[in-house]
């Protein structure tokens, strides 16, 4: 399985403060890789700055590489980026309504994808694309829809253009941030369905992220779990959410699963997600951890065996043999 | 709902214990489903809050000069009687009227027709200024503590609002318990609720609802903007003082797992109508109707997802949800 992004050591600062550190991910070909974390924990810059969207006054460091062009995507300038956003790699924002054109038809914002990538080169054969890309994402009456502005559709049918427009190029790679979180649950259930078909048609690698454990469940075969701007854990699905060898994996497992202790209380994780640069040193979750010992004040380092698979914890919790 | 039982009742006041009994033998008549009556006969001994076919209806902007605009139904014939001291939940998706319903239990919003009475006194018919004694009674926890916690004022402000505008004494004492009981130090009492994180600002709104010392707590959506491992926190905080002011408890919530963690007795809206209502286990756990059937399974679950469920398996799911051509577009 090649490697379609890869990204290393990314970091994302402003000024002298750390946003995100150290990351170090791979999405291959078909692949369906989940980061989740809570809000503050640096997803969503992660997610931004791979596309090279940074807002003014962050910048990033390490190195991202999509498979075949041969730039580094950090530090490239806009006329590097630009043939690639939208193309080889495209984005499902969270917020249709802020993702969307309010002034714009929904058809002419589906085609300008295409004309702006020459997938299609006539105005004509762009627009009647887009037409059977909003069917194909099942808009219902797509060529009313086409002629529809935003503000005219429903939170789902708007999220199912924001996805008609990322997999109108047949990218690569999508990334899609929270796509479902303002989303009615049945609403959400048929907007995963579309991403995830929609990915596996092309044989796309999809990077999803989100702060639903079980979203990321249904959804993806491996996992990272972003605590404090770092990648705390690693690995397989399964493997991670059934058996979570990080502290903050498992507290978060308990606390999403609504699990409750003897006494009939919810368990939960102690405390609440620093803001951004007040993190303690060392071991990012150690202020809210009851394993924490003296010995987490340095940062803990990687146990695994490569950067997809392991966690970064001096106490790992048990595993039973 | 042809029922002519169904007509709106006249605001009468104190209705003597006979014709009370009478009146809930009729809600239970009129109810959906057969759970729904044993539990309707079940609470009407001591219910707090009982609404018989509540109906709201929005105007529209008018489109033409010489029409009226369209009427959009929110609400079409709620009837609901939740006992005292019952933790009761309220589900439903965007546009189905729970928020709606929510508003005129508070008496922020006037039912087009229908009856309300809490605490055996009606509401629907009252002048702004004779609803002390709801405020008294009832509080309201709302969704979004960062929009519902006026910026420029400090906590203890705050905290203190609800018995201010009571015209009621608020000792620094008083103060300092409410602040104190919902897990917060009394030294955040002087600053501002931008020097908080999410959690911490639900838990001034709810130390801010304790203020009159109310029998009711209403919850609109109280944990949804909170991250996950806060807002078991806060769902333990909201148990806890439920149970220990033996309160009534109404959550209104888009999250069926989250009620059924919260709530003893659940009502499934759709659509402005309560379409099942049973005691939570049971709805989530064997719904009835399609509509809450399709609802449950839509729901990503850690555990099954785990067993090999796919988005494919929620979407079929899901699919078997009506969605009603007029959704009205508030909440």
């Amino acid at each position: 399985m090649s490697a379609v992004l890869k990204a290393e050591g990314l970091g994302v600062h402003t000024g002298d403060l750390a946003l995100v550190q150290d990351v170090t991910l791979t999405v291959g070909r078909g692949e369906r890789v989940g980061l989740i974390g809570e809000s503050g924990s640096g997803k969503s810059l992660t997610a931004l700055a791979l596309m090279g969207l940074l807002p003014e006054g962050l910048h990033a460091t390490g190195s991202v590489r999509l498979d075949g062009s041969p730039a580094d995507l950090v530090g490239a300038d806009e006329d590097e980026l630009a043939p690639l956003r939208g193309k080889r790699m495209s984005m499902v924002f969270q917020e249709p309504m802020t993702a969307l054109n309010p002034t714009m038809r929904i058809g002419d914002q589906v085609a300008e994808g295409m004309l702006l990538h020459r997938a299609h080169r006539r105005r004509a054969a762009a627009r009647s694309a887009a037409v059977e890309l909003l069917d194909d994402v099942g808009l219902p009456s797509p060529a009313e829809a086409a002629r529809a502005y935003p503000h005219q559709l429903s939170g789902g049918q708007r999220q199912r253009v924001v996805a008609a427009i990322a997999l109108a190029n047949d990218p690569d790679l999508l990334i899609c941030d929270e796509p479902t979180t303002a989303l009615d649950v049945t609403v959400q259930a048929l907007v995963l369905d579309l991403i995830t078909r929609g990915v596996a048609a092309r044989d796309a690698a999809l990077l999803f992220i989100t702060h639903d454990l079980g979203v990321v469940a249904t959804v993806c075969d491996r996992v990272l779990v972003m605590y404090g701007g770092r990648i705390v854990e690693a690995g397989e699905v399964a493997q991670v959410f059934t058996r979570p060898r990080h502290r903050y994996t498992s507290g978060l497992l308990a606390a999403s699963d609504l699990a409750r202790t003897d006494d009939g209380r919810l368990l939960t994780i102690p405390g609440s997600v620093p803001q951004a640069g007040a993190f303690p040193a060392g071991c990012v979750f150690r202020n809210r951890c009851a394993a924490a010992t003296s010995a987490c004040e340095t940062l803990p380092s990687w146990v695994g065996p490569d950067p997809e698979h392991g966690h970064a914890c001096v106490h790992p919790v048990e595993v039973p043999a | 709902m042809t029922d002519p039982s169904a007509a709106p009742q006249p605001p009468s006041q104190a209705a003597s214990q006979t014709t009370e009994s009478l009146e809930s033998d009729a809600i239970a008549s009129r109810s959906n489903s057969g759970d729904s009556v044993a539990s309707a006969v079940a609470g009407n001994e001591s219910s707090i809050i009982r609404l018989q076919d509540v109906r709201r209806e929005f105007r529209r902007p008018r489109r033409s000069l010489l029409q009226p605009g369209p009427v959009v139904p929110a609400l079409r014939g709620v009837t609901l009687d939740i006992a005292a001291g019952e933790r009761f939940g309220i589900v439903g998706e965007s546009g189905c009227g729970k928020s709606t319903l929510l508003r005129i239990i508070a008496g922020l919003d006037r039912p087009t027709s229908g009856s309300v009475q809490v605490a055996g006194r009606e509401i629907s018919g009252l002048r702004e200024g004779r609803l002390g004694f709801l405020r008294d009674q009832m509080q309201l926890v709302l969704q979004d503590p960062m929009s519902s916690l006026d910026p420029r004022m400090r906590v203890r402000d705050i905290i203190a609002e609800p018995l201010v505008a009571q015209g009621k004494p608020h000792p620094r004492t008083r103060i300092v318990e409410l602040v104190e009981s919902v897990g917060l130090s009394a030294d955040a009492l002087d600053r501002y609720p931008h020097q908080f994180s999410g959690g911490q600002r639900q838990r001034i709104s709810i130390a801010r609802a304790l203020a009159p010392d109310p029998r009711i707590l209403l919850a609109d959506e109280p944990v949804s903007a909170l991250d996950v491992s806060v807002r078991a926190q806060v769902l333990n905080l909201i148990l806890e003082i439920v149970e220990r002011l033996d309160l009534t408890l109404v959550f209104v919530s888009h999250d069926l797992s989250v009620v059924r963690h919260v709530c003893e007795r659940v009502a499934v809206m759709q659509a402005g109508e309560v379409v099942e209502i049973g005691p939570t286990d049971q709805v989530y756990d064997e719904p009835a109707q399609p509509y809450t059937r399709s609802l449950v399974a839509a729901i990503p679950h850690l555990r099954t997802a785990l067993e090999g469920r796919t988005a494919a398996d929620l979407a079929a799911g899901a699919a078997a949800a009506t969605v009603p051509p007029d959704r009205p577009g508030e909440n």
